[in-house]
C-alpha cells in the first residue's frame, strides 16, 4: 500500500508539471525556451540523419540519375522560353510572378515507418519561422516541386511531402497542357487524375504545376517540374482518365532544398 | 540495467526524432516499467517527452502527459496481475502504441502498431535472455 501511495504521489507531480508546460506552450510562452533547445538538437539531428542516410555519391546510377533530372529541368526551362518568346513575338502581354527568394535548408529528417525502406511523405528540414518560414510556403530542389511547409517552430520545420496522401496540387502536362489533379498516394508513385477525355497523355511527358498562387502570394507557382508520367489509365467508359507519375526527385537523396519566399 | 536503459532511450529519441515514426520512446517506456515497476519511470517518462516534443514538434508536454498515463496504468496493473510475461508486453505495446500513433496523427498506425508489439516482445526476450545468464 506503502509502494502504491508513493508511486501515485510521483505520477501526480509530474503530470501536473507536464500538463503545466503543455498550458504554458500552448498559449506560446515557451516559444523561446523552446527555441533554444531546437538549436541545440539540430546539429545532433543532422548528425543522427547523415549517418542513417549515407548516399553513395560516386554511384554510377545516381550521377546518371542526377544528370538525367538537370537535362529534363533544362528542357523544360527551354520550352518555356520558347513559349515565352512565342507569347512575346505575337504581342500578347505575359503575367510573371514577382521575383521569388531562395532560402536554402538542409535535411536533418525524413519521418519514415521503416528508414530507406518506407516511402518519405513528411521530411525535416533546419530552417524555421525565425528565418521567415510560415506555414504553405513551397519547397523545392532545382525546378523540381518537393512540398509544403506544414509546421514551423523556431528553427525548424516539417515538409509535408508531395507523396503524402493530403497533397493535391492542380497540374498540367507540358507538351499537351492537359489539366488534372495530382494526388500522393504514400507511395513513390503520384496519381495524376480528373483528366478530361479529350486531352492527351503520353508516357515520358514532364508534369508540371498549374500554378494557384493567390492574392496573399499562397500556393503553388507554376511551371515546377511535379514528374513525368510513367503509365497512363484510360478508359472509354470513364468520365475521366489518370495516370501514375513518377517524381525525378529521389527525396532519400536530398540534402540541400530550398524554400521559395 | 538502469544505465543501459538510458542509453538506450536517448537512442530511441534520436531515431524517432529523424528516421522513423514507430514509437520507440513509447516502447522503451513500457519495458522500463515492466522491469523496475517503481517510481523512477516517471521522472524518465516526463523527461524523455519533453526531449521528444523539440525533436517532433508537437506541443511541449504531451508526449509525457502520454508516456505518464501509460507509465501509470502499467504500474496500477501490475498490484493486481504478473506483468513480466510476453502476452503482456504484446499487448500493452500494441494497445499503447496505436493510441499514441492515432492521437498524433501518423499514418499506417495498425500496422505501425504491430511492429511495435513485435520490437517490444523481441527486446522483452532478448533482455529476459540476459538476465536470466547474468543471474
Amino acid at each position: 500500500m506503502q509502494q502504491r501511495v508513493s508511486f501515485i504521489r510521483f505520477f501526480l507531480l509530474f503530470f501536473f508539471l507536464s500538463l503545466s508546460v503543455f498550458l504554458l506552450a500552448r498559449i506560446g510562452v515557451l516559444t523561446p525556451i523552446t527555441g533554444f533547445f531546437e538549436q541545440g538538437t539540430t546539429s545532433l539531428q543532422k548528425g543522427m540523419f547523415g549517418f542513417s542516410h549515407t548516399t553513395e555519391k560516386s554511384d554510377e546510377i545516381t550521377l546518371l540519375k542526377e544528370e538525367n533530372r538537370k537535362l529534363r529541368t533544362q528542357l523544360v526551362q527551354q520550352s518555356e522560353l520558347k513559349k515565352e518568346n512565342e507569347a512575346f513575338r505575337d504581342q500578347f502581354a505575359k503575367t510573371t510572378l514577382p521575383a521569388k527568394k531562395l532560402i536554402p535548408a538542409t535535411v536533418i529528417g525524413l519521418l519514415e515507418f521503416i528508414p530507406g525502406e518506407s516511402v518519405s511523405t513528411k521530411m525535416v528540414i533546419d530552417k524555421g519561422s525565425a528565418d521567415g518560414i510560415i506555414v504553405g510556403d513551397v519547397v523545392v530542389s532545382e525546378e523540381n516541386l518537393l512540398g509544403r511547409v506544414q509546421q514551423a517552430s523556431v528553427h525548424l520545420s516539417i515538409v509535408s511531402l508531395i507523396s503524402n496522401h493530403d497533397s493535391v496540387i492542380t497540374a498540367k502536362t507540358q507538351k499537351t497542357n492537359a489539366l488534372g489533379l495530382i494526388q500522393g498516394q504514400d507511395s513513390p508513385s503520384l496519381l495524376l487524375g480528373n483528366v478530361i477525355l479529350s486531352d492527351k497523355l503520353e508516357k515520358n511527358e514532364l508534369v508540371l504545376t498549374k500554378g494557384d498562387v493567390d492574392q496573399k502570394g499562397e500556393g503553388y507557382p507554376p511551371d515546377l517540374i511535379i514528374g513525368k508520367i510513367v503509365s497512363v489509365n484510360k478508359k472509354a467508359s470513364d468520365l475521366f482518365q489518370g495516370a501514375q507519375v513518377q517524381s525525378l526527385v529521389d527525396f532519400l537523396t536530398l540534402e540541400t532544398v530550398f524554400i521559395l519566399k | 540495467m538502469f544505465i543501459f536503459l538510458l542509453i538506450f532511450l536517448f537512442m530511441s529519441i534520436f531515431l524517432e526524432g529523424t528516421v522513423t515514426t514507430m514509437p520507440l520512446v513509447l516502447i522503451t517506456l513500457i519495458l522500463a516499467s515492466i522491469y523496475f515497476r517503481d517510481w523512477r519511470v516517471f521522472p524518465l517518462a516526463f523527461f524523455s517527452g519533453m526531449v521528444l516534443d523539440i525533436f517532433t514538434f508537437r506541443i511541449g508536454g504531451s508526449s509525457s502527459i502520454f508516456f505518464l498515463c501509460c507509465v501509470f496504468l502499467i504500474l496500477l496493473y501490475q498490484r493486481k496481475y504478473e506483468i513480466q510475461t510476453v502476452y503482456f508486453v504484446a499487448v500493452a505495446s500494441f494497445i499503447a502504441a496505436f493510441l499514441y500513433l492515432l492521437l498524433f496523427g501518423y499514418d499506417d498506425s495498425l500496422l505501425q502498431a504491430l511492429a511495435s508489439a513485435i520490437t517490444g516482445v523481441v527486446i522483452f526476450t532478448l533482455l529476459q535472455y540476459v538476465l536470466r545468464k547474468k543471474h
